[in-house]
């Protein structure tokens, strides 16, 4: 009888029409995020592979001035300070298409040279305020905030609707087992539901790119589509739960709308309100006055440091200073500036560290929530490798900084050969394990939540009302 | 097949029904007669166990349908006021639903001679639902009736909306059903298709059974003037039917 009546039902679901609609709808939608997704990947890619390409150029361009004895290719001041910057990128993660996260506010590049560090940490893209507004139409987006609302239609009268219909009653008068009956309509639903789900998300990497992935990667494909999954049982639950307290069907639709909005919308603004005002940010105001006061002290004493090197070399009043004595002294600013950012800047990172704790701790009041931090992070777009870049990128600077000061301060011009051996960065990519361990709590909470919240509306199910 | 003995159900300090007692038996058609709210649906949600009766024994055949609800719906059918179905599906595809429902596994050849048993004319049968008027929805429950082959069938207000065409269609199946042994339990507020249809006629008023006659022994004016006594003082539409 159960498989008879599942033909039964997928047979009713495909006629109904609106379901597969619906359905339709959700595949479609991801499949345009997905694109939207990889569109902006791309741009962040082409840019970051185009500052290398330059660096490239500039580098070999001044290793062959270099090897000519050109004298300004061969100062390391001059060189360090002025005019060679070595591009920092965060390399694309492989399921970065699907969620753009933090990937549009967070600097993803650094364009490092031996100045001061405050000199590129302060990089940060201008954006259109409208979509830093209402984030990102992404695949993370369709599933956390579209989602929901797809399994509300599919659900609110699921019981309610039967009953109206006078169906229940009939159904259970020709001796149908009530809850078998409605769990199959449940199971229809939601298999056809999930396989939507699944086959969207394939497009989607198979779009985003994800599909050109390696073997780990497609670990983390899965994860995030069981993250997914769950979110939708969690909806799917919920709607199965509030169907089983015998309200009428528009009653329904709006306690779900109402759970909707609870948990996808305020939750998460209240959350993000909760982080910025408890942690707010330093002033820009205050950073800005500070930078230029630091600057200001560093050129009166830099302005002192020529005076007395006039004062020193007699002969040389009239003509430029010496090179080698002008970028020390250059690099005897910018350390200056530096140590005056630096603290400034690390207050930032400090606040934005808390920030993200703070949202780490509240993510458990909403599901919403909770899946969005699981999804940006399995997609390396929730912060965490951005701030991995920065401190990468800030211990790749005092390699790079290192090389050029060692030579300036001994006196040493640079060879062709010291080009090849300049620093170069790397990424330390977290591993699959990390990133999985990280996300390993968030997931086991959702999972509890759905599951949970399942088994309590299956047991409803048993004394919901006929009429 | 049918029997309520000393049935009572209370809805907190609302009576619905007071120590109800009745009987239907194969092949006879019993029509409660009643205003809103006089516990004819009720005694019906009672016999089907859609409710718990607060004291006494709704019975099918001998099973107590309060212990065993479900071996006592499998010897019943059901019609409400209004069958509304799967308006997708057309009637043929809502009638192999329900029986596959019910457990049963007929062919097409027999779900289409259950249809037009029914009285549905063939050119309806794969039409969906929703075009289908009131009177043709409640032949469909008809024939979901007559696959299950149900040995008694509860109907509740049945004909209310339906035009005396389709009214009188409707009573010629269910005259039909009980020539071949069902026993039919109808609540209805027509007085006319009462008498025609019916073997004997209760008149409920206040979750009470006032009045029971044999319809072969009453006119229908006898039965209007004794219905109308009844109803004197009738309360205005409680909210348990």
């Amino acid at each position: 009888m159960m498989r008879g009546m599942l033909t039964e039902e997928f047979r009713l679901l495909r006629r109904e029409g609106v379901a597969l609609w619906a359905m339709l709808a959700l595949v479609v939608l991801v499949v345009l995020a997905a694109l939207n997704g990889r569109a902006l990947m791309s741009l962040e890619t082409t840019v970051g592979k185009a500052a290398v390409a330059e660096a490239m150029e500039t580098r070999a361009a001044l290793s062959q001035q270099a090897a000519r004895g050109v004298a300004s290719a061969r100062e390391p001041g001059a060189v360090g300070y002025s005019v060679l910057a070595a591009p920092v990128l965060l390399p694309s993660a492989p399921l970065s298409a699907l969620a753009i996260g933090q990937t549009d506010l967070l600097p993803g590049r650094y364009l490092v040279t031996a100045r001061g560090a405050h000199s590129f940490l302060g990089f940060s893209a201008i954006d259109n305020p409208l979509r830093l507004a209402l984030g990102n139409f992404d695949v993370a987006f369709v599933m956390v905030w579209l989602l929901p609302l797809v399994v509300i239609a599919l659900t609110f009268n699921l019981v309610s609707g039967e009953r109206e219909r006078g169906v229940l009653a009939i159904a259970a008068a020709s001796g149908s087992d009530l809850p078998s009956f409605i769990a199959i309509k449940c199971a229809v639903r939601a298999l056809t539901l999930l396989a939507a789900v699944w086959a969207a998300l394939f497009l989607a990497a198979s779009v985003g790119g994800a599909a050109a992935a390696s073997g780990p990667d497609w670990v983390l494909w899965l994860v995030w589509g069981v993250t997914a999954t769950i979110y939708g049982a969690f909806w799917f639950a919920l709607a199965v739960w509030v169907n089983t307290r015998g309200l009428a069907s528009d009653i329904n639709a709006s306690v779900m709308t109402g759970a909707w909005l609870l948990f996808v919308v305020l939750a998460p603004a209240l959350t993000n309100l909760a982080a910025t005002t408890v942690f707010a940010a330093p002033s820009r105001v205050a950073l800005t006055t500070e930078l230029r006061e630091a600057t200001e002290a560093a050129d009166k004493r830099a302005a002192g440091d020529r005076d007395k090197y006039f004062f020193d070399h007699p002969d040389m009043r009239g003509q430029d200073m010496d090179m080698t004595a002008y970028y020390r002294s250059v690099a005897r600013s910018e350390r200056e500036i530096s140590d005056a950012m630096l603290p400034l800047l690390a207050g930032f990172d400090t606040q934005a560290l808390r920030q993200q704790q703070l949202v780490g701790r509240l993510q458990y009041l909403s599901p919403g929530t909770l899946t969005y931090q699981v999804l940006t992070s399995l997609a390396g777009s929730d912060g965490a490798r951005h701030r991995q870049l920065r401190q990468d990128a800030l211990q790749f600077h005092a390699r790079w900084r290192d090389f050029f000061d060692s030579r300036l301060n001994a006196s040493m011009l640079l060879t062709a050969d010291d080009y090849q051996r300049m620093p170069k960065f790397v990424f330390r990519e977290p591993s699959l394990s990390v990133v999985l361990q990280r996300n390993l709590a968030p997931l086991a909470a959702l999972t509890l939540l759905a599951g949970g919240l399942l088994v309590w509306a299956l047991r409803a199910l048993r004394r919901t009302s006929i009429i | 097949m049918l029997q309520a003995r000393e049935l009572c159900k209370n809805y907190g300090d609302v009576v619905a029904l007071r120590s109800l007692n009745l009987r239907v038996a194969p092949g006879e058609i019993y029509c409660l007669l009643g205003a809103n709210g006089a516990g004819k649906t009720t005694t019906i949600n009672l016999l089907l166990g859609f409710i718990a009766p607060t004291s006494g024994q709704a019975l099918v055949g001998e099973i107590d349908v309060a212990r065993d609800a479900a071996a006592a719906r499998r010897q019943l059918a059901y019609i409400p006021e209004t069958v509304m179905l799967y308006g997708a599906l057309s009637g043929l595809e809502n009638l192999e639903y329900f029986s596959k429902l019910s457990g049963q596994r007929h062919e097409q050849t027999a779900l289409h001679g259950f249809l037009a048993r029914a009285g549905l004319a063939p050119d309806a049968h794969a039409r969906p639902l929703k075009g289908y008027s009131k009177g043709m929805r409640q032949k469909v429950g008809v024939a979901i009736a007559l696959a299950k082959q149900a040995r008694a069938l509860l109907l509740d207000e049945p004909t209310s909306g339906l035009d005396p065409k389709a009214s009188n269609e409707f009573s010629e199946l269910i005259l039909d059903l009980a020539r071949n042994g069902a026993a039919i339990l109808m609540a209805t507020h027509d007085l006319f298709r009462a008498k025609e249809t019916g073997t004997r006629i209760g008149i409920m008023r206040e979750g009470v059974l006032r009045a029971e006659f044999a319809a072969a022994d009453v006119s229908h004016g006898a039965l209007e003037e004794a219905y109308l006594e009844h109803m004197k003082d009738s309360p205005a539409v409680p909210a348990a039917d």
